[in-house]
């Protein structure tokens, strides 16, 4: 399964001052709500990200924070999350002759 | 960009920055080539790429240097540098153009009890009989030492004849530069920690003498550790910022018994840890070690050179505490020694034959990501003194560096060099405010 990931860039720093030396945002990923083991780090500017090979059958759940040189790290964003595709298997009556 | 790789890289033998054959038309101050750069002037290492300035020209005097691998030689906004210049006049140097404004001359070995406030970028403060003494930078000319200002005087008495040369009395990553050990003498108790900025002086005191030889102490970046180096080797003492009180026991952490004086620098990692870094030349091959304070000898990062040098590597060793470079430890290799053994020299034969990995450089060492920012041959030979050998300083905020060099430039056996620096790339930061968080989020 693929997931297409975008934000809002970060244009402030906490204190709503002009962020200056963002460095990127770091997107995680997780198959529980809270917990995301697994990260890849986007350069800035850019603000979209493709997570491929996630395993269908289950819900995936992403968050995304950024970071400036230093590097100090922000608050995580909103999350969001997708259910893999899930195969549905239909039972029937048997047909005889 | 300076190099990143792990090859071999010896100096050029040929055109206007050859480092051999070291007579006439080489690249040295003796011999005033038009490459050479004037004082303020610079040049482009022709192997590494790095912009290098010359801010002192003392050729071809006995030079009285003590750069010595501490951050704070430097100013706390990387534009000022102390020097004890030849003629034994002390004063704050600029880094960009070598003018410079005189500060008080306090006594042979007193640029080792002296530094710049890391909490204030216009003050250069030093040791005087109980009290920290300071000048205000914008107050001092090229002709006149301004005003002289007492900081803080204490109940007891401190030891201003040694402080140890390689490292920073006061803690220097981002809100910790608050924090200053206080080398009080031993018949009055010993090290002590004081909170500069809220005038709190520790409970405790450690009383390793601060005057016996090879005793030095120092304090890690993130005032985590007290750090006292001694014959029994490197000691940590954690430091009770919520009681607010010091141990007077440690624990050692490195018990090398050959383990190189108080040469190394200390980081504190985005991990969480401390580390004592340096270029341990007691090993074959050379090996470069971040050892974890909190372990006992415990190397949990090593990097061996492969062929290591035939005589021995010496080093001086420095970590800024700030900025986008406080992962890394800068590191320098000096061949010291008989110059013929080395190969090194002034011989016949030609010295970059057979040139080693990091042999003559300054370079930094991210070590917990094994790799490397390799930024200029130093180019000091015949390192027998210290005044010849480099001793880089890197700035607080990791910006800038600071090194001797004599280019080969001097008779064999002669003290001089000049000093130099060169901006690392590092940002600088006492940025700690994080970015805002991203909003809207959505899968499309």
């Amino acid at each position: 399964m693929i997931v297409n990931l975008v934000w809002d860039a970060v244009t402030t720093d906490l204190g709503g001052g002009a962020l200056t030396g963002l460095s990127g945002y770091r997107v995680f990923h997780g198959t529980f709500s809270g917990v995301y083991p697994d990260f890849v780090d986007v350069s800035a500017p850019t603000t979209t990200y493709t997570w491929t090979g996630l395993t269908d059958y289950q819900r995936h759940f992403f968050v995304v924070e950024a970071f400036d040189a230093v590097p100090n790290y922000s608050p995580v964003s909103n999350e969001v999350s997708k259910l893999g595709p899930v195969e549905v298997q239909l039972f029937g009556g048997v047909q005889c002759c | 960009m300076p190099l990143t790789d792990t090859a071999i890289h010896s100096p050029p033998t040929s055109g206007a920055f050859a480092y051999y054959p070291p007579t006439s038309g080489t690249f040295q101050p003796a011999n005033s080539p038009a490459s050479f750069p004037a004082l303020g002037g610079t040049y482009v290492d022709p192997v590494f790429t790095t912009t290098i300035r010359r801010v002192t020209n003392e050729y071809p005097s006995v030079s009285n240097n003590f750069t010595y691998a501490n951050p704070l030689r430097w100013s706390k906004d990387s534009q000022w540098f102390i020097h004890a210049y030849a003629d034994n006049t002390r004063a704050m140097v600029n880094y960009l153009t070598g003018a410079r404004k005189l500060t008080p001359n306090i006594g042979s070995d007193a640029l080792q009890n002296s530094f710049f406030d890391p909490t204030d970028a216009d003050r250069y403060c030093y040791f005087e009989g109980s009290s920290i003494k300071y000048v205000k930078i914008s107050e001092c000319t090229a002709s006149a030492i301004g005003p002289i200002y007492t900081l803080k005087t204490f109940a007891f008495a401190l030891d201003t004849s040694i402080m140890g040369g390689s490292h920073s009395c006061c803690a220097l990553a981002v809100g910790k530069e608050r924090y200053w050990l206080i080398p009080g003498t031993i018949a009055s108790g010993g090290w002590r920690l004081w909170d500069r900025i809220s005038d709190v002086l520790y409970t405790g005191s450690i009383a390793v003498d601060p005057g016996a030889s090879g005793s030095y102490g120092t304090i890690t970046p993130d005032a985590k550790f007290i750090i006292m180096f001694g014959p029994g080797g490197k000691v940590r003492y954690p430091v009770d910022h919520v009681g607010k009180t010091i141990p007077s026991t440690g624990t050692v952490f490195y018990n090398d018994a050959n383990s190189g004086g108080d040469h190394g620098c200390f980081v504190s990692h985005s991990n969480g840890f401390n580390y004592f870094c340096r270029v341990n030349s007691n090993y074959n091959p050379v090996r470069l070690e971040a050892m974890r304070i909190e372990g006992l000898n415990q190397a949990e990062f090593t990097f061996n050179v492969p062929a290591g040098l035939g005589c021995p590597y010496d080093h001086n060793d420095t970590a800024p505490g700030q900025g986008s470079g406080s992962n890394y430890a800068i590191l320098t290799c000096v061949v010291s020694g008989n110059q013929d053994n080395c190969n090194d020299g002034k011989g016949a034969t030609n010295p970059t034959s057979g040139w080693q990995l990091f042999k003559q450089e300054i370079f930094a060492w991210n070590f917990s990501a094994g790799t490397f920012i390799r930024f200029a041959h130093h180019r000091s030979r015949e390192t027998f003194f210290y005044p010849q050998s480099p001793k880089p300083s890197i700035s607080m905020d990791g910006t800038r560096v600071l090194f001797a060099s004599n280019y080969g430039g001097a008779a064999p056996g002669a003290q001089y060099a000049d000093l130099y620096t060169f901006d690392t790339g590092f940002g600088a930061s006492g940025d700690t405010t994080p970015p805002a968080a991203p909003l809207n989020l959505r899968i499309i």
